[in-house]
């Protein structure tokens, strides 16, 4: 538990954090519905904020989804349309909120053991028909927010499953490693939201690395746009092309890095070059990129990042996370080195050289001992005959 | 009256921008912008904090006065104004 949880609900009497959760300023509300909620649980009571307006009642921890309907305003949350457990609306938006946000909190759960935004049962609330042709989709502090887009460009941002798996992960975010959403330490935020939207995505329709379309936002863009999608983590740059729009302007390489103002320095647009380095290591191990490739960048997000992060620190990062999870020097360790190399970043010489010796040759080229094998052998002689795994 | 708007970053991080000289319009609509732009700039702006993930930023310029809003804190003049402009504007590149 969070040491803000136990200050408030160690010291704030239930009735007054009941109070707070309705009249609060929303930091506020968050905190003392949390607080509600932990001793709620402590006492072994079935729910302690059932009562409070726009709350359903449902069991605390578990996945508590609610869709709200904003009617085309900007006032949120809106109108509640779906709850927990509700039958399907007749609104897709509000279907695909719903099921998008389930099956993001399936994801975390099952393959992280992850319950919830926060680790600790957050509700997942959700508003859709936000604003007039708001053609966009954000993470406000505290909910989804869906637009229907403006028909002439976008499409409904409901319609693409790893936007909401995008959405909900700024939140995991916001409750972890807290980047600060400018420059490079906000270019690895958006980069993680993509990272965990795409997988996501392969984990609910069973797609290993190599059947991954990588595609970030397919099918927002309107049949009147020439692109398949927002981004793309195989080829950051070619999403699109369009008259309107304008070219994909995603590098993939830190030699085409982009120092921009607008978009809080680029998030949108630099994080082409982690999302492509996760791309090389994903489709180097092969197989299920949530299960290694997602495992580091998880345990990295989640564990080992806080506040201001350059690209180098993350990459580092995630070099020494990959060490913890699956060896020294073995070949996840190996993949994450070569994938970085591959966006022209160096792991720091200062790691490298404290681990077991690494072989790196060429960095395109994709070599290493299957899972297990390298480890017990830690030093690893540049001039020995390996096993090549081929990529799929 | 001028108004240029900038939109920039949102899930896409694209920049579109929309202008709308209130000259031009039938006058049913340039009474309709001319007054939500007054009820805008008579509306006190958000203090500035960090941008929500994924928000829009507005770069409004209301006859060479630009002011800046966010997704998410906006008072509602200006959301009506911006809605409306977009809804006017045609979308063009950068």
């Amino acid at each position: 538990m969070r040491c803000h949880h136990i200050a408030v609900c160690g010291f704030i009497p239930p009735d007054i954090l009941d109070h707070i959760a309705r009249n609060g300023d929303q930091k506020q509300q968050d905190r003392a519905r949390h607080a509600l909620e932990a001793s709620a649980e402590m006492r072994g009571e079935r729910r302690a904020l059932g009562a409070i307006p726009g709350l359903l009642a449902v069991a605390p921890g578990g996945k508590r989804r609610t869709v709200y309907d904003a009617k085309k305003t900007r006032d949120l949350p809106g109108t509640v349309v779906r709850g927990e457990g509700n039958p399907a609306s007749k609104d897709p938006a509000v279907n695909e909120a719903y099921e998008g946000s389930g099956k993001t909190y399936d994801f975390y759960k099952a393959v992280y053991g992850r319950n919830s935004i926060d680790d600790h049962g957050l509700r997942l609330d959700s508003s859709v028909h936000f604003g007039v042709a708001f053609s966009n989709a954000l993470w406000n502090g505290k909910q989804m927010v869906y637009g229907d887009g403006d028909d002439k460009l976008f499409n409904r941002f409901t319609r693409s499953l790893d936007v909401i798996g995008h959405e909900l992960t700024h939140g995991v975010t916001q409750y972890s490693a807290a980047l600060p959403y400018h420059d490079e330490p906000g270019a690895l935020n958006e980069s993680f939201s993509d990272v965990f939207g795409i997988l996501m995505k392969q984990w609910t329709l069973k797609q290993t690395a190599a059947k991954s379309d990588w595609l970030v936002g397919e099918g927002i863009f309107t049949k009147q746009v020439h692109g398949v999608a927002i981004r793309s983590f195989k080829a950051p740059g070619t999403a699109y092309d369009d008259k309107v729009l304008g070219k994909d302007p995603q590098p993939a390489h830190m030699k085409d890095y982009k120092h921009i103002q607008t978009d809080a320095g680029g998030v949108h647009t630099n994080s082409g070059i982690p999302n492509h380095a996760f791309y090389l290591l994903a489709t180097m191990l092969g197989g299920k990129a949530w299960e290694v490739a997602g495992k580091i960048w998880y345990v990295t997000l989640t564990q080992k990042l806080h506040g201001e992060t350059s690209f180098q620190q993350c990459a580092d990062a995630t070099y020494k996370t990959a060490a913890e999870l699956f060896g020294a020097g073995a070949a996840p360790q190996q993949a994450v080195l070569q994938a970085w190399k591959g966006v022209g970043i160096d792991i720091s010489a200062a790691l490298v050289a404290a681990g077991p010796k690494l072989t790196v040759k060429k960095p395109e080229v994709v070599a290493f001992e299957p899972p297990g094998a390298a480890a017990e052998v830690p030093n690893l002689d540049v001039t020995a005959p390996r096993r090549r795994l081929s990529v799929k | 009256m001028r108004i240029a708007l900038t939109r920039s970053g949102g899930f896409a991080g694209l920049t579109l921008r929309n202008e709308v000289d209130t000259a031009h319009l039938p006058a049913a609509d340039r009474h309709a912008i001319e007054e939500l732009a007054a009820a805008a700039r008579a509306a006190p702006l958000p203090r500035e904090s960090p941008a929500h993930p994924d928000s829009i930023a507005y770069e409004v310029d209301i006859d060479g006065k630009p002011y800046v809003l966010h997704d998410g804190k906006m008072p509602a003049p200006w959301a009506q104004l911006i809605d409306r402009i977009v809804l006017l504007g045609t979308a063009a590149a950068p």
